[in-house]
């Protein structure tokens, strides 16, 4: 059987794959009980994040050049919120951007807020986030929840995850 | 709670368990020492490596964007063995086509979401080599055969052992475009100024290693898994454009003839300056961006008792150079760079250059080549002797964020800290990527501190390795892994071994034993090739600190540190004073809680039997469990005669016992080292050797006694475990706040504050 398959269009930003990437993001999720939402901060390479931008049509030289840039930041929790999905019984909770920092060792934070969500015993992450381009990126949760901690990682070919809360 | 210890001889009942596999000697997974490699990590008494030595004439076309070049290799075979064949690597040929590379991908057709994806998967690149020729010396014809990355020739007649062989090989290959089909190494093109800048390496057919440890050393190339090359000397001419600047491994030879009167006059400053001296200025090399001479340039270079040898060429290219002494010899520490890379490049190449091969020099071996050269090559990182390429691109406006500064010193000390590892301590790239990256970065870490207090090192500090050792252990990889099949190459390969030298050096070894065993580990192999067996032993044998638990569990497992402190009891010795003893018993009586029945009890029954009948209480009823008795007194001073003074004033001085509970989570044996807090605010430190674990991996129990009260523990104050959750590592239980709850307390960053000043500064 033969499938088609959609194309999305993108101008062609030049890449190279370097000796020396880091290709590792990592999310420390809080639920917070008070306003049923997570709390959450996206660690990745400053550098591996601006180069997959580059690649989605994103074009951006250095992230700190747009802490104060709405038009930018909307893209960026655009961006951010193609590769990384939360849901719970089914329903997904978008993720907000409430800030960045770019941090002096190469490592930008981006704090999100997702949408209130009630929680039930499960919930469903899809964390493919920069895989796209990298192919050897590997993403990893923390989730802390009843002071317990979840975790789990996500690969090019195992891009979700559901994590069953302890009772 | 407060419990009472009775002073009492007892028996202590060791734990019946017997499970010591995590502190059992690494025999198994270590080969047996023999005349090559001895048991104390050295070079055996027949250790033996081979020679190569290259004379190379090399030609780079501007126009197209090629390069030509002859060679002649002179093998020297110093092994015991008969070699029928030699092997040489071709890593231009990872740009082929038909590449191996190119097919070992694991791909889902949900990869090509966007018409780039497929581009890319379209887009060849019709590199590789082009052999015109292998022949001997005389000009007769060889045999040989190509295997992808790797080529066979074959010897009129083998190889015997003490013996040498000479013979030519003529090529040409493209140079990839390295912006845009990647790679370590290639060109990079500047459309507003129409000039390339060449940063070539790997570039010539190269002899493979032969040794004790592998025969040949003939895996792929498959683009992750770097080299594995036998020293050798080198003398290389390379014709270029006569407006280019060359810098490459060695010293050049021929300075008289490229260099112009003046460059020569800075050159002779530059050789004694203490600082960087311009020998070719911003104006000098912009003004050659607007001129393509016609004429070429021969540059003659030659380097001694080299694995391997690079070079950078370019119209566009400043060049610096200042003098920098490792134990009374000059080394020429030089950089090139376009004026893109100003204003980081001219103000800091050099100089981290400089300081990189003292510090080097400090904890490893002296630098012992003449000159360490850094080029400017954006976006990576790439090493070879003498001479790397190094990122860190400011903005077209002059700007530059924090980041890109740290990520042009951190770049620029760990190229040219390859000098060391592997340039000079010659481990097997291809085989063990963490030999090198991983040592070169715990190096990296240690210049990185003394270039400035407080620098931000990515790698390193225990904590930064946590967040990628904890959690699901499938999609990671033991550090012992060969380097194509490692999940997460760059923490594994390059943070967790940085990290365990460091817990090593901090917190296992100390720092003095692990310098000193670090040092003969780097002094016993420099130009030579050690395999991670050589490391483990030199690291145990200089030092008697037992460390096979240590590299069985950081480098043969994927354990990780997570020990949680389960409970902490209390208590006091007992005195056996009667009067103070029933006084406190009668006191912790008074103050236990009261069952919820016995208070409504008292309001509604009105009267007991016992309360309305005298005759029901017997002795055991009226008895006052709390009185102090003859008998009482008499047992006392019976047992304070059999005690000696000594034994007096340990029972007077009211010491405080502590049993603390660890459970052992992550599995990966440890350290403790327990912080106690007293009621006063003083603290005292306690460090305990992993070895606590060494009959029982799970949950142990250790007693401390203290002068004063305890009021908090804290396991791992530090930091230095890696301690994967420091959530469960105090008593009482304290959770540190979330990086989100840090973030809410501060203010937004703004800008990039150089453009803010720049801002201010314009008046807007």
């Amino acid at each position: 059987m033969k499938t088609a398959f959609l194309l999305l269009l993108f101008p062609f930003f030049a890449t190279s794959s370097f000796a020396h990437e880091y290709f590792f993001a990592f999310a420390e999720m809080d639920y917070n009980k008070t306003d049923n939402s997570f709390e959450i901060t996206l660690e990745g390479s400053a550098h591996d994040v601006e180069d997959v931008m580059n690649e989605s049509g994103i074009p951006i030289k250095e992230l700190e050049d747009h802490y104060t840039d709405q038009a930018m930041l909307a893209r960026i929790e655009a961006f951010i919120n193609k590769g990384y999905t939360i849901s719970s019984g089914g329903k997904p909770a978008a993720l907000k951007l409430q800030g960045m920092e770019v941090k002096t060792n190469g490592l930008i934070y981006f704090y999100l807020k997702s949408e209130p969500i009630e929680l039930t015993k499960t919930i469903d992450i899809t964390f493919n986030w920069l895989m796209d381009v990298l192919p050897q990126q590997q993403n990893k949760v923390t989730l802390r929840y009843n002071d317990q901690k979840y975790t789990a990682v996500f690969l090019p070919g195992k891009p979700f995850a559901t994590i069953e809360f302890q009772v | 709670m407060k419990n009472h210890l009775l002073t009492a001889l007892a028996v202590g009942l060791g734990s019946t368990l017997f499970a010591q596999h995590k502190f059992a000697q690494l025999d198994i997974e270590l080969p047996t020492p023999n005349e090559y490699r001895n048991a104390a990590g050295g070079p055996g008494h027949n250790y033996y490596q081979q020679k190569a030595d290259y004379k190379m004439t090399i030609t780079l076309d501007d126009d197209r964007q090629i390069i030509r070049g002859e060679e002649v290799i002179t093998y020297t075979n110093n092994s015991p063995d008969v070699l029928e064949y030699l092997w040489l690597q071709l890593d231009q040929n990872i740009y082929r086509p038909d590449a191996e590379s190119h097919f070992i991908e694991v791909e889902k057709m949900e990869d090509f979401k966007s018409i780039k994806d497929v581009e890319r998967k379209l887009m060849t690149f019709d590199g590789g080599y082009n052999i015109e020729s292998v022949a001997s010396v005389n000009g007769e014809k060889m045999r040989y055969a190509i295997n992808h990355t790797m080529m066979r020739i074959d010897p009129a007649k083998p190889l015997a052992a003490g013996g040498s062989i000479s013979f030519k090989i003529k090529w040409w290959y493209k140079i990839n475009d390295r912006m845009k089909v990647g790679g370590r190494s290639g060109y990079e093109y500047f459309d507003t100024d129409k000039n390339y800048l060449y940063t070539i390496a790997q570039f010539f057919p190269r002899m493979c290693v032969y040794s004790d440890v592998e025969g040949w050393q003939n895996k792929q190339f498959l683009g992750r898994g770097e080299f594995a090359l036998p020293f050798g000397d080198y003398e290389v001419s390379i014709t270029v454009p006569g407006d280019h600047i060359v810098g490459a491994t060695g010293e050049l030879q021929n300075g008289s003839v490229v260099l112009t009167a003046e460059q020569r006059e800075r050159m002779k400053k530059a050789v004694t300056a203490d600082s960087p001296v311009l020998i070719v200025t911003q104006a000098e090399a912009e003004q050659k961006e607007k001129g393509h001479e016609k004429s070429l340039k021969t540059w003659v270079f030659k380097a001694k008792n080299v694995r391997d040898f690079a070079f950078a060429s370019s119209r566009k290219f400043m060049w610096d150079a200042q003098n920098q002494q490792v134990a009374g010899k000059n080394i020429l520490c030089m950089s090139y760079y376009p004026k893109e890379g100003n204003p980081l490049w001219e103000r800091y190449s050099t100089k981290l250059v400089a300081h990189t091969i003292a510090t080097y020099s400090k904890y490893t071996i002296d630098y012992p080549y003449p000159v360490a050269i850094s080029v400017h090559s954006d976006k990576i990182g790439m090493e070879y002797p003498m001479i790397c390429f190094n990122g860190g691109r400011p903005q077209a406006d002059g700007t530059y964020s924090e980041e890109t500064k740290y990520g042009m010193w951190g770049v620029i000390i760990h190229e040219v800290g390859h000098n060391f590892f592997p340039m000079i301590i010659n481990s097997d790239e291809r085989q063990w990527s963490w030999m090198d990256e991983g040592l070169n970065t715990f190096v990296q870490y240690l210049t990185e501190q003394e270039w400035e207090r407080g620098y931000p090192s990515r790698r390193g500090p225990a904590a930064n390795i946590t967040n990628y050792m904890r959690g699901d252990q499938r999609y990671i990889s033991p550090i012992m892994t060969n380097s194509e099949s490692i999940w997460q190459f760059g923490n594994n390969a390059y943070g967790k071994p940085a990290t365990a030298l460091n817990i090593l050096r901090e917190t296992v070894m100390g720092r003095e034993l692990f310098d000193y065993s670090f040092k003969m580990y780097c002094e016993r192999w420099k130009f030579k090739h050690p395999t991670p067996a050589d490391l483990f032993r030199t690291m145990e044998d200089a030092s008697s600190v037992d460390l096979d638990w240590f590299w069985r569990g950081w480098f043969y497992s994927t354990d990780f540190v997570d020990v949680s402190v389960d409970y902490v009891k209390h208590f006091q010795l007992n005195s056996n004073n009667p009067t103070t003893e029933k006084g406190l018993q009668q006191q912790e009586s008074a103050q236990k809680p009261e069952f919820i029945g016995d208070t409504r009890n008292k309001e509604s029954i009105k009267q007991t039997v016992n309360e309305k009948d005298p005759n029901i209480d017997d002795f055991y009823a009226k008895r006052n469990v709390y009185e102090v008795d003859k008998l009482d007194q008499k047992e006392y001073t019976d047992f304070q005669a059999k005690l000696t003074p000594e034994q007096k004033k340990l029972i007077e001085s009211n010491k405080h016992f502590y049993e603390l509970s660890f459970t052992n989570k992550g599995g990966l044996v440890t350290p403790l080292i327990v912080q106690a807090t007293f009621a006063d605010g003083t603290t005292e430190i306690v460090r305990i050797p992993a070895e606590i674990w060494r009959m029982e991996h799970t949950t142990v129990t250790k007693v401390f006694l203290f002068d004063k009260e305890v009021k908090s523990f804290q396991l791992d104050p530090f930091l230095e475990t890696a301690d994967c959750d420091t959530d469960n590592n105090s008593f009482p239980p304290s959770a540190a706040p979330t990086r989100y709850q840090l973030f809410q307390q501060k203010a937004n960053p703004e800008e990039n504050p150089m453009q803010r000043q720049k801002r201010m500064e314009a008046g807007n």
